[in-house]
């Protein structure tokens, strides 16, 4: 099968703050992207861009559509939150799922409706009466509840407790594993993610500084836990990155051979969130 | 088709005021009428209107006419006042609450949307006004029916099928014929209000103020006021009377010489154009910022 999502060479500036910076990549079907950032790298943008709620320069097709010129077409087959809880406050939660289930071919009313008995949500209240954590709940059940190809959430998890957290990406999961589709998310909680993460994009300024999936990731990158006076040795395999950990230093390898790492310390796969930090901080130089 | 009805109810939900508005109307119409016919509350109301309409003179189909385009005058002038608010509002406040984050994840296309805003204020909006000036002149009529029960004449004249039918015909036309002519209007504030970064309210009134000011001053004519306040009213306040009371004419809802009016298409050319540029800005510009 084609890709579903295929950029090469994107760039948006607005004024002379260049947000893309030639940015390519490509989503198959069936794969869980998690698209990792700082605030201000390009996340939104680029995100907003395969959505066709904002023009860029290079070529950009999803689903093998233009997202701007059949952004009508694509959104019968791509769902998607590009920020949680705005959903308008005179909106009554029953209304919002009878439109949605007569404006969309794919939804499941069912499947919205079972979610928010769960939730304990009212059919009949208003947007308005609701508390923040609700009306994300209500969101969140209401894009879910759509049979899409792909899925896109942009921070979907914001604002809410860590249980309505953990099974939200309970159902999420559950939903991929069932289906056929693909999945693109951002978030700052990556810690959250990283156990069902297929694919990892790491976003700085703008540009792409990681694309790969998360079983190359576990091949490429070694985290060596060591004792200072191993440090000399661990410095010369060209570590990308150090920090301490309780007074023992740890040090983070690209592509170095971890039968070498063995003999100084323990050796073990770097979470996410550590593989981010050091790849976004430009590691040692 | 389908996602259009959906629209168009979505618009209902978020405007109730498109209803309450006309029904408050009615309300306060009866009530007045009410108050007048049974309370004596206008002093000098009663005896006067009793006086003429138990006369022998009075053309009791006048009277018919002129009490439902009073009551009628009075539904338009909210009408026009609930559109202004509404269309002012409508694409200014999804994105002002970004909802229209929301609304954009869905399929429903920008043309659609824009399209059922304006149908909404040009057709929803107008149908509830008529049928708020129906039950409004109903109940009123039956209030004067029951006042002066013992004026057959007139009893009869206020209930008879043919009046009603050519009173409503009447209105009907008038209605269509106002709301054609200012649709350019409709779509100009339409446009500010998918394009205005704040005050949608203010920018869609300040720049015709402007251009007319401007014109003043520098040409020393107001085309451009008369042209916006002409359309306002109705397109035959140039050519032709209409709407005075005693030349009301019956056949009028037979004549058509308003269709072959050259500023009427050329106002729906140009209604045409503000909403084509509203979707445009809906469909290009970034939605959250």
């Amino acid at each position: 099968m084609s890709a579903l999502v295929h950029a090469t060479g994107l760039k948006k500036s607005y004024g002379a703050k260049v947000v893309l910076d030639d940015v390519s990549m490509t989503i198959a079907p069936g794969r869980i992207v998690g698209l990792i950032g700082p605030n201000g790298a390009g996340k939104t943008t680029l995100l907003k861009a395969l959505l066709g709620l904002i023009g860029v320069e290079g070529h950009l097709s999803v689903l093998g559509l233009d997202p701007i010129r059949d952004r009508d077409q694509l959104l019968r087959d791509v769902a998607f939150i590009a920020d949680v809880a705005l959903l308008p406050r005179w909106l009554r939660v029953g209304d919002a799922i009878d439109f949605t289930a007569g404006v969309h071919p794919r939804f499941r009313r069912e499947r919205c409706e079972e979610f928010l008995r769960k939730s304990g949500i009212d059919l009949s209240a208003r947007i308005r009466t609701l508390s923040k954590g609700m009306v994300t709940k209500v969101h969140l059940a209401l894009v879910m509840a759509i049979d899409a190809r792909l899925l896109v959430l942009d921070e979907p998890t914001l604002g809410l407790d860590i249980l309505a957290r953990r099974s939200f990406y309970d159902s999420l999961v559950a939903d991929y594993l069932q289906g056929d589709r693909s999945i693109l998310i951002t978030t700052h909680q990556v810690e959250e993610i990283e156990h069902f993460l297929t694919d990892l994009i790491f976003i700085d300024r703008g540009r792409i500084i990681l694309d790969a999936s998360m079983e190359s990731v576990g091949q490429r990158f070694h985290e060596l836990v060591t004792t200072p006076d191993h440090s000399g040795a661990a410095l010369a395999l060209k570590p990308v990155s150090r920090r301490e950990v309780l007074g023992r230093p740890v040090y983070l390898y690209d592509g170095t051979d971890p039968a070498e790492l063995t003999k100084l310390g323990e050796v073990r796969t770097p979470s996410v969130a550590d593989l981010f930090v050091a790849k976004v901080s430009g590691g040692l130089s | 088709m389908n996602t259009f009805s959906w629209l168009l109810r979505r618009e209902l939900w978020e405007n109730r005021a498109a209803w309450i508005a006309p029904l408050a109307t009615a309300a306060v119409l009866v009530l007045i009428a009410a108050a007048g016919l049974f309370n004596g509350v206008t002093a000098s109301f009663p005896q006067e209107l009793t006086h003429e309409l138990t006369r022998e003179s009075v053309d009791p189909r006048q009277v018919a006419v002129v009490g439902l385009i009073g009551i009628a005058a009075v539904f338009l002038l909210v009408l026009q006042l609930g559109q202004y608010s509404y269309l002012v509002d409508c694409l200014y406040a999804e994105r002002k609450d970004r909802s229209i984050l929301f609304w954009k994840s869905l399929p429903a296309s920008d043309t659609a949307t824009v399209l059922s805003k304006l149908v909404f204020a040009l057709l929803v909006m107008p149908a509830i006004a008529a049928a708020g000036v129906l039950a409004a002149q109903l109940l009123i009529y039956l209030l004067v029916s029951v006042k002066f029960s013992s004026t057959a004449g007139l009893i009869a004249t206020l209930w008879s099928p043919a009046v009603w039918g050519k009173a409503m015909g009447y209105a009907l036309y008038v209605l269509l014929l106002v709301e054609l002519w200012a649709l350019p209007l409709m779509a100009w504030v339409l446009l500010v209000s998918a394009y205005s970064p704040r005050t949608p309210g203010l920018l869609a009134l300040l720049v015709p103020l402007c251009a007319a000011l401007v014109e003043k001053l520098l040409l020393g004519s107001s085309h451009v006021l008369h042209i916006v306040v002409g359309r306002m009213g109705l397109p035959h306040a140039s050519t032709g009377p209409m709407i005075t009371l005693d030349k009301i004419d019956w056949n009028v809802t037979t004549d058509f010489s308003v269709v072959a009016m050259p500023e009427l298409w050329l106002g729906l050319l140009v209604a045409a154009g503000f909403v084509w540029a509203a979707i445009e800005i809906r469909r290009r510009r970034d939605p959250s910022v």
